[in-house]
């Protein structure tokens, strides 16, 4: 009994956050109203439908069951469930393969997605870390120790390989240093060396940055052996792009990546109709649906023939097609108010555990929703991220219920 | 913590990372709506398979025997076929001309119409009716206007070309459905099949599946909102098809027509080889199944019942698949043996019959008795007791190795599917069926000494055997040692299996089977030709399904050419070897010399 009260307390303040929930529940009727036109594939059932009604139904009664928690138990637990979750990816490695990628662990016919799961853990354990830490470590200590934390399981995701979740992993990071109060032009220092990484691609476009970059440390106001570590720092990641593109990356990432770029720079001129076929398609939809759209269940584009993960990651490329413009400006109007609603309950929360915790959350649903719509659009190239909330997913439904369910515990008993 | 600011700063660079998205969609779903309006409302690309053409069949010079045909599915969409004022099928859709050309009801495309109309249903092909042929297909199409909405799709199919029937050497396709696509895809196969696709079932279709399909190609194709197909979207983003290249058979057409009409009224089989290569010239046997239902979709049902129900067992491939006691023709065996031991001057007396150790009484098909012979006048003249007496000498064990050389007991490996193994008896074999309890209650175990060991000599009893079987133990007599493994493909690498006999003893075998054409048994097979040397050998077989089985095998060589030709001929039923069977023989020695060229060998 007294183990139960250490981890429950039934006396906690039960009540659901409108301002949390309502912009949550809207987009996941959203997604339902997408699934509900597209899943009438040609098998002519609404398999996915119903399957997503399922999930919703599972993220609510892990929401309630949360809610019970004492929150303290996310502080404590925070490292236990980090060492748990190396744990069950490194599982994964070892597990058969589903389309070429060893994402699940496959207990009998269900799929369970650690990886998915563990976006909640990394949060909070870089929320405690960095909470714990921040006023005995530098600056410079924390960002690395941050980074080194939210590495390891990302280097065990790429050997999956699921890059986009590995990103997920990382980008949270910043906004959370930032929230902890680490000096911005030291969080710039970190992120330099990938923008090198990336412009690396095109030797004009590297020595262009490479000179601003002299000149933003110059302004920036660092001392001089930091900028001349720094740039040197920035010239081996320069270099080691190639060694990742040849080494790392497979022949399928390295078209994709190619082809995201061709069509970027030229769109008139590429090959719809290999790799890019998929990012093509998706602009097709998007670009047909103008400002109304044409009408829940009229997607032409969207039909099963066009459109080849339309459920998941590209199902908001259904809704535009279906709803419209229109709706993707309230969808993003919706999640703004939601971010400034847990923005400001971190701003108000005391705890710093809690307050990085709600940053951390807001910021990993912002990053998945931004590259997914740049994904969609064909802003940034195709690396299977999900819509929170709108998606068809099991693993990635329940655990952004989690993140939810948390925030609204925390806001609920600490504020 | 300056939380207030750095509130501030994270809230509005979200929105200004926003910025950028929302007007990325603001630029593709407004200012270049109209473009993509266009790619998704009214032109849709589509990927579109191309069927690859499967190989044509031909015969060893050309001609085709199996080319392709398509039949035609008809098919309705429901969007196209519904004029969206009055939300009811259109008033010009003409059910009447339907109706009379294909027999299509008006009520049965309203059900479909109105099962399928909403919802993104309404876009699908629904099949109206399978299997209709070109030229009524033609009638719909030169209608097309006052039918809206419906299209046809192509079914390929197989069409037999040629004079001949062929049916157990061509085989038949068949469409691949849901649970045959699950076989044939299995996850080690390279090739994936799709729907309506089809496989070689049986015969050469089958056997050369993965060479004649080719690979389906991919087009990638403009579809307006209509469905109607507005060309290529852009060339070089397809996949080519690759034909499935054509199948040259070893089989001469005007040879193979001669074999099945003197099948025309019996059962049995005959098949004609070139012993030089193993190249299989013609392959009969009767009755046989008629390949035309196959080329209009799946055969119905009464005509499989027909054929399974037929006594005479049409779809029994009887030149591999029927296993009979090959009678005399089998002594060649025996003589191979029988030389083998160095006996084959030892005479025995035939009187007409011959009684063995264990009471048992044998005749000869010459009741009057043969008189002295030794072992090349036993096979001139066929004599019975001869073998029965020479068998006694032999080893059991060596008789079944011998046998075993020449490829009885065991598929010879023709490149057709379910060839048989016949009956070669082993120790085992004969112990559990030839030890019993005699009256007294005694156990007899001396199988080995009577009858049936001698009738094993003679191929009766035990001994059962395919026509093809015994055609290729006459191509090692014709190759004095060695043989090829029979096929129908021309110019195909085969193996060529050799059995180790002293050369004298090929040259006796050959020897003895001239002169039982020239003089003995064989005689009704002789041609008067100086070019042609014939040799041969009859065999009357008893059987237990009435009047015995009529066997000639042989081969003709040309002195000028050099050319040889091995044939075998079964009638059953047909009486004795020397009458019908080496009649029929006789017939295509004659045309062998007269056409030389039909070997294909210039």
């Amino acid at each position: 009994m007294e183990r139960i009260n250490r981890i429950f307390r039934f006396n906690n303040k039960i009540a659901f956050n409108l301002r949390l929930g309502l912009p949550i529940l809207f987009l996941c009727v959203i997604g339902l109203i997408a699934l509900n036109s597209t899943s009438l594939d040609t098998l002519g059932q609404h398999s996915v439908f119903y399957k997503q009604c399922i999930w919703i139904l599972c993220g609510l009664l892990v929401f309630v069951v949360i809610q019970f928690l004492r929150n303290q138990v996310f502080y404590e637990f925070s490292y236990i469930f980090y060492v748990v979750l190396l744990l069950l990816i490194g599982i994964t490695l070892f597990m058969p393969a589903i389309k070429n990628s060893t994402r699940w662990i496959l207990i009998g016919s269900y799929q369970f997605q650690p990886s998915e799961f563990g976006k909640v853990i990394i949060i909070l354990s870089l929320a405690r870390f960095i909470a714990d830490y921040k006023e005995t470590l530098s600056d410079h200590q924390l960002i690395i120790s941050s980074i080194i934390i939210s590495i390891f399981p990302l280097l065990l995701i790429f050997k999956q390989p699921d890059y986009g979740t590995g990103l997920m992993y990382l980008l949270p990071v910043l906004p959370m240093l930032y929230w902890s109060g680490v000096k911005t032009k030291n969080i710039l220092l970190y992120l330099f060396p990938f923008v090198s990484m990336i412009t690396a691609m095109h030797l004009m476009s590297y020595t262009l940055w490479m000179i601003l970059l002299f000149i933003i440390l110059l302004i920036l106001q660092f001392k001089a052996v930091i900028i001349i570590f720094n740039f040197i720092i920035n010239i081996i990641f320069g270099l080691l792009n190639a060694y990742i593109w040849n080494n790392w990356l497979n022949e399928y990432h390295r078209d994709r990546i190619w082809d995201f770029i061709q069509n970027l720079l030229n769109p008139d001129n590429t090959d719809h109709m290999g790799i890019g076929y998929q990012a093509f398609q998706s602009k097709v939809a998007i670009g047909s649906g103008g400002f109304f759209g044409k009408g829940v269940g009229e997607g032409t584009q969207s039909y099963l023939r066009f459109l080849p993960i339309k459920d998941s990651d590209f199902i908001l490329s259904v809704i535009s097609e279906e709803m419209g413009l229109f709706l993707i400006l309230i969808i993003i109007l919706v999640f703004l108010a939601f971010l400034y609603v847990t923005i400001n309950y971190a701003q108000q929360l005391f705890n710093k555990f809690y307050s990085l915790s709600c940053i951390g959350f807001s910021s990993i649903l912002f990053f998945h929703i931004i590259i997914n719509m740049s994904m969609v659009t064909g802003l940034f190239p195709v690396i299977g991220l999900p819509f929170p909330f709108i998606s068809y997913g099991g693993s990635f439904m329940v655990s952004c219920f989690i993140m939810i369910a948390i925030i609204n515990n925390i806001v609920h008993n600490d504020l | 913590m300056n939380t207030y600011f750095r509130k501030k700063t994270l809230f509005y660079t979200a929105v200004i990372i926003f910025f950028p998205i929302f007007f990325r969609f603001f630029e593709l779903q407004i200012l270049d709506y109209d473009k993509y309006k266009k790619l998704a409302g009214n032109n849709s690309l589509r990927s579109i398979e191309i069927k690859a053409p499967r190989g044509i069949i031909y015969d060893r010079n050309g001609i085709p025997l199996v080319d392709n045909i398509y039949n035609y599915n008809l098919e309705i969409i429901p969007v196209d076929i519904i004029d969206k004022r009055t939300k009811n099928i259109y008033d010009k859709f003409n059910f009447s001309l339907l109706d009379s050309i294909l027999g299509v009801k008006e009520e049965k495309i309203n059900s479909k119409v109105d099962k399928y109309k909403n919802g993104i249903e309404k876009f699908h092909p629904y099949i109206v009716k399978k299997f209709i042929d070109f030229y009524d297909m033609i009638m719909i199409e030169e209608h097309i206007l006052d039918f809206p909405g419906i299209k046809f799709s192509e079914v390929p199919a197989r069409k037999h070309v040629s004079n001949v029937n062929l049916s157990h050497v061509l085989g038949y396709v068949r469409l691949v459905d849901k649970e045959k696509m699950v076989k044939l895809n299995h996850p080690d196969s390279s090739y994936k099949y799709s729907y309506s696709d089809v496989y070689g079932h049986s015969g050469l279709e089958k056997t050369y599946e993965s060479l004649l399909r080719g690979q389906n190609g991919a087009q990638y194709r403009l579809i307006d909102f209509r469905g109607v197909d507005q060309g290529i979207f852009n060339e070089k983003d397809g996949k080519d098809v690759i034909n499935g290249p054509p199948l040259i058979t070893s089989i001469n057409v005007n040879l193979q027509h001669i074999a099945e009409n003197f099948l025309k009224n019996s059962v049995g089989a005959i098949i004609c080889m070139d012993p030089s290569n193993g190249e299989i010239l013609a392959f009969a046997s009767s009755p046989h199944f008629d390949l035309s239902p196959f080329n209009k979709g799946p055969i119905p049902q009464e005509i499989w019942d027909d054929w399974n129900n037929d006594l005479n067992n049409p779809m029994l491939n009887r030149p591999i698949s029927g296993q009979y006691p090959p009678g005399s023709v089998f002594k060649l065996i025996t003589a191979a043996l029988i030389l083998k031991s160095g006996k084959e001057n030892i005479k025995y007396e035939c009187n007409g019959h011959y009684k063995f150790s264990d009471g048992v009484v044998k005749k000869c098909w010459n009741t009057t008795g043969h008189g002295k012979l030794n072992l090349k006048g036993a096979l001139i003249n066929s004599c019975n007791v001869y073998f029965y007496r020479a068998v006694e000498t032999l080893s059991f064990d060596e008789l079944i190795q011998i046998s075993k050389d020449f490829n009885f007991g065991k598929v010879v490996g023709v490149d057709l599917p379910s060839e048989k193994e016949g009956l070669i008896p082993t120790r085992e074999y004969m112990r559990k069926n030839h030890e019993y309890r005699d009256k007294n209650g005694k156990w007899i175990t001396n199988w080995a000494v009577g009858g049936i060991k001698a009738n094993m000599a003679i191929g009766q009893g035990e001994v059962l055997a395919t026509p093809i079987q015994v055609i290729n133990s006459i191509n090692y007599i014709a190759n004095k040692g060695y043989a090829y493994t029979p096929h129908l493909v021309k110019d195909k690498k085969v193996d060529k299996k050799k059995i180790e006999l002293d050369p004298y003893i090929w040259t006796f075998l050959d020897n003895a089977i001239y002169s039982a054409v020239k003089y003995g048994t064989g005689k009704n097979a002789n041609i008067i030709n100086n070019d042609a040397i014939i040799r041969g050998k009859t065999g009357t077989a008893q059987n237990p399904r009435g009047e015995d089985d009529s066997w000639f095998a042989g081969y003709v060589s040309s002195k000028k050419t050099l050319n040889k030709m091995s044939i075998v001929v079964l009638i059953e039923n047909g009486g004795s070897g020397a009458g019908i069977a080496s009649k029929i023989a006789q017939y295509f020695f004659q045309y062998f010399i007269e056409n030389q060229k039909l070997n294909g060998t210039n």
